[in-house]
């Protein structure tokens, strides 16, 4: 089902987000995203891409304080729901099953 | 602390949807801030412009939902009406002001359109209309192309085999001396072919429309057959015609014409065969430099116009060829509608409603006064919407929004017009129109040309009127934040600049107009008053046309006693005065030459002031002048001075004091009385024994039935001469007056609005003052000030440029006329004054009856 079909980036902010619990929103997600891998994105991706997870119900979202160097408008929080969570989890898992039945063969191409 | 580019941000705001605008715009700013730390003011700027660009996307752009909107419309409409009555009712003084004024404005806008449209409209009740045509003769005059509805009469013959030629008649006007038993009047008479009445539609009351083919039978318009036949049916009762060169004719009458429609710009009083116009003239019929005075004709439906016109080179050839003083280039068909429209363009139209110049004036004065009230309005509304703030912060409160609240205000401002737009409606049926007509020689209806055309009319009326003066205060009342209105600390209504300029312009307008007006009305007055120089009272005069009726009628007189004394002349003062030139040495003068016999100075009471009048036949060439002739010749010695008039030598023998001959409209002639004796006179010019002139007149009539039968009379009272003039001054004044009258109401109510205006928003002000102990005449000294200054500059632009106007126009209208004396514009400020006092006093008197307490408390 494409609902429940999560894409590379997707899978990336979501991942995000989870990792900056209690501190994700917009620019700080991007930001992150930047350390981490390098990848140079556009705000309104991030944004466009938060939006999505938000309505397939992977992140939940309410506003938080005000900060002083946004002229006192606040940031949308975003968390990661129980599916959300689970969701990472099943693609985790994807990934080690489908990691560990790579023969170790394949490694001695030197 | 660095800001990013204005309109970016503003562009954000506008497209973002508000839900998201501000996780959106913190993100944009934080970024913002960070890169300007980082990567300095210039990238950071244009970062900030591509972030825009780029969260410009489907899903965050602004969407209305239409749900909530019209869920509650039509409720909401109707309760819009509610609250607009029963403000319309609460406040009944400025509503009735404001109403008042646009009526006022939008009465002369009806008044006007309905004029124009009388006049673009007329003859619109020919049928065939679409099909006339006439035949224009473009004459080259002096290498200028002139249009003449005249051509040649015998042209009518040649264009009668043109293929697509239905019918064709002829207008030649004369006149005669039409006799009923003892009833004798002059009439004026259309000659014209029979089939006249096929192509012109004048409804007839009785009589085919084939009785002209007989040149005996003739038609009477419904007027000329009342005044000669009254109740009695007319039909074949005979009538005899005298013409100028004295022939009588008999006709029976063969038809009568329904009271003319009201928009006839032209209709035969008398329609008589123009074969019987050939019977006087036989040499015409065929004379090729005779014109007639318009040849009409209908074209077949699918006729060819240029196919006609190219029939008629050769006849241009036969007219230039028999008239060398008038060379035509071409004869054309103008359509019916193209000649009504440019009927003072052609020379001598027998159809049309005259110059557009007065119909574009009145449009124009009625536009000027829908804006200026239109102003006056807005001012109003505005001021008085300072009462109804909490009205609007409510509402806005209780989820109406700002469209809603204009709505309401467009609304309340469309039933405010409605209401203008009918009282407007009487006041044009019952005062302009009717005042307007009286004015005029003619009698424009209150109607439209057509439904549609009165429908759109007051549609687009309604519309401008509508939002002319509706938008500015809706928007204006509606943009108010209820936070602050409740908080109370609503500023309203700066000292507005615009609106004092505007105030002041319709102050100058009206002192300009009011000056105007006086300085006119003062003018004609004193010429109404003016001693005309002689004596006119018990004078009667009677124009003659042959001799035998002078010399009869003057025996006859002579042993009448209640007639002191006669005299005939060839010209007189007032009817006939003529201008010709008298010479001395090199001078030449346009002068009034009378021809007169002995008794001429006796009867009309002419001062002499040096010499005689001429006594016997001895003074043949001997004359009288006037001052003037004097003044203008530069005589010292009069008596002993002469002129050639005609080729003759004249010997000065009397001088008269200067007198009033002719209207005010010119410079007056020098005067030259010259003996004339017996024989060859066209007035005969009486004085009656005191107080005996209508006995006289009586007399007069009867003597004149036994010796003319054949002809009218005409015998008038001297003191009646000047009557066209007198009347026409008095329309005028009236009209200009009028004018007058309306600018000033409307300043008025101009000065009203903005008055109530600043009072409501200096109320507090003047409350704190009457407590701390201020008196009524600080108060009033206060909210005149302004105001006070505003007529000030007013009268002295205004004032000025009225008389300037009025002395300048004065002179060129009436160049004889009196000064313009000082009491004009007293009037004007004396009437001013009034005017402002009464409108500013009720608002004082509101002021100072207030208790100071209710304004303060409110808080």
């Amino acid at each position: 089902m494409k609902g429940e079909y999560i894409g590379e980036l997707e899978e990336l902010v979501l991942l995000t987000v989870g990792a900056l619990y209690q501190e994700a929103y917009g620019v700080a997600v991007m930001e992150e995203i930047e350390r981490q891998t390098g990848r140079n994105l556009n705000i309104s991706a991030i944004h466009s891409v938060l939006k999505r997870l938000e309505a397939k119900n992977l992140v939940k979202s309410e506003m938080g304080g005000a900060t002083k160097e946004r002229g006192g408008r606040r940031k949308r929080i975003f968390n990661l729901t129980n599916l959300g969570k689970k969701a990472l989890d099943e693609s985790m898992q994807v990934r080690s099953q489908l990691y560990n039945q790579i023969p170790q063969i394949s490694f001695n191409f030197s | 602390m660095h800001q990013p580019p204005k309109w970016a941000d503003r562009f954000l705001s506008w497209y973002c949807n508000p839900d998201l605008l501000e996780e959106i715009q913190g993100d944009a700013y934080e970024l913002f801030d960070s890169r300007v730390s980082k990567e300095g003011i210039s990238v950071a700027r244009r970062k900030f412009i591509w972030d825009v660009i780029r969260f410009c996307r489907w899903s965050n752009i602004k969407r209305t939902t239409t749900q909530n909107k019209t869920l509650n419309n039509t409720a909401m409409i109707g309760n819009y009406f509610k609250t607009g009555m029963r403000n319309l009712v609460k406040d009944k003084v400025t509503s009735t002001i404001s109403v008042l004024g646009l009526a006022l404005a939008v009465g002369t806008a009806i008044t006007s359109y309905i004029f124009v449209n009388f006049f673009l409209d007329m003859d619109n009740f020919h049928s065939k209309r679409d099909r006339i045509y006439q035949v224009i003769n473009t004459v080259n005059a002096q290498g200028q192309n002139q249009q003449w509805s005249d051509v040649p009469i015998t042209m009518e013959a040649s264009l009668k085999d043109i293929t697509g030629v239905e019918a064709l008649t002829r207008i030649e006007y004369g006149s005669g001396n039409m006799r009923f038993n003892d009833l004798v009047f002059n009439e004026f008479i259309y000659f014209s072919d029979p089939e006249f009445l096929k192509i012109f539609d004048f409804p007839i009351e009785i009589g085919s429309r084939e009785v002209l083919n007989d040149k005996s039978q003739i038609f009477l318009s419904k007027r000329v057959a009342v005044k000669y036949f009254g109740d009695e049916d007319p039909i074949g009762k005979q009538v005899s015609i005298k013409y100028d060169d004295g022939t009588i004719y008999n006709y029976f009458i063969g038809g009568v014409f329904e009271k003319f429609p009201n928009g006839a710009s032209f209709a035969p009083p008398v329609l008589i065969s123009i074969e019987s116009y050939f019977d006087q003239n036989p040499d015409i019929r065929n004379d090729w430099s005779h014109l007639t005075d318009g040849l009409f004709l209908t074209l077949a439906a699918n006729a060819n116009i240029t196919d006609v016109e190219s029939q008629f080179p050769p006849m241009v050839k036969l007219q230039n060829d028999s008239k060398a003083e008038m060379q035509s280039k071409s004869f054309e068909l103008m359509s019916m509608n193209d000649v009504s429209l440019n009927n003072h363009k052609i020379i001598g139209s027998v159809i049309g409603g005259g110059h557009p110049a007065g119909r574009i004036l009145l449009s124009v004065i009625a536009v000027l006064l829908l804006i200026l009230a239109c102003a006056n309005y807005v001012n109003i509304s505005v001021s008085s919407s300072a009462k109804r703030l909490k009205e609007i912060a409510m509402r806005k409160v209780l989820g109406g929004t700002r469209n809603m609240v204009i709505k309401q205000f467009l609304i309340e401002n469309v039933i405010i017009c409605l209401i203008a737009i009918g009282v407007g409606v009487l006041i044009s049926y019952f005062l302009f129109l009717p005042g307007f007509n009286s004015l005029l020689p003619i009698v424009i209806p209150f109607s439209f040309s057509s439904v549609l055309n009165m429908g759109l009319f007051f549609g687009v009326l309604l519309v401008f009127v509508g939002l002319a003066s509706g938008l500015y205060p809706a928007f204006y009342i509606s943009k108010f934040q209820a936070i602050t209105i409740f908080r109370g600390n609503q500023k309203f209504g700066q000292k507005s600049l615009f609106s004092r300029i505007l105030l002041t312009l319709q102050f100058v307008i009206a002192f300009f107009t009011i000056v105007t007006s006086f300085v006119f009305t003062d003018v004609s007055m004193q010429l109404v008053n003016a001693d005309w120089g002689y004596e006119a009272e018990d004078v009667i005069t009677v124009p003659i046309n042959n001799n035998q009726v002078y010399t009869a009628l003057h025996d006859k007189l002579l042993e009448n006693p209640k007639v002191k004394a006669v005299s005939g002349s060839f010209g007189h003062i007032g009817p006939y005065n003529r201008i010709s030139v008298v010479k001395h040495a090199e001078t030449e003068l346009q002068s009034n030459i009378y021809m007169t016999d002995e008794n001429y100075l006796d009867v009309l009471d002419l001062k002499l002031l040096e010499g005689r009048y001429f006594s016997s036949k001895g003074d043949v060439n001997n004359a009288v002048v006037s001052q003037r002739l004097v003044r203008k010749m530069k005589w010292t010695e009069p008596l002993k001075s002469h002129f050639y008039y005609d080729s003759v030598r004249y010997e000065v023998i009397g001088v008269v004091e200067d007198f009033a001959t002719d209207n005010y409209y010119h410079e007056a002639f020098p005067v030259a009385f010259i003996p004339k004796f017996e024989t060859g006179f066209n007035y005969l010019t009486m004085k009656t024994t005191e107080g005996d002139k209508t006995a006289a007149m009586e007399d007069v009539k009867a003597t004149w039935k036994e010796i003319a039968p054949d002809d009218p009379f005409e015998g008038i009272y001297q003191t009646k001469v000047m009557d066209d003039f007198y009347d026409e001054n008095r329309s005028n004044v009236i009209l200009i007056s009028s004018i007058a009258g309306i600018t000033l109401f409307l300043a008025c109510l101009g000065l009203y609005g903005l008055v109530t205006f600043n009072i409501n928003r200096r109320m507090k002000e003047f409350s704190v003052r009457k407590v701390l102990g201020a008196n009524l005449s600080a108060i009033v000294g206060l909210i005149n000030r302004d105001y006070v200054w505003i007529l000030t500059i007013a009268f002295v632009i205004g004032a000025p440029l009225g008389v300037i106007n009025m002395g300048s126009m004065v002179k060129s209208i009436y160049p004889d006329a009196p000064g313009v004396t000082a009491y004009p514009i007293v009037i004007a400020i004396l009437l001013m004054v009034i005017a402002f006092a009464i409108t500013v006093g009720g608002q004082i008197y509101r002021v100072s009856k207030k208790n100071p307490a209710d304004n303060l408390r409110t808080e």
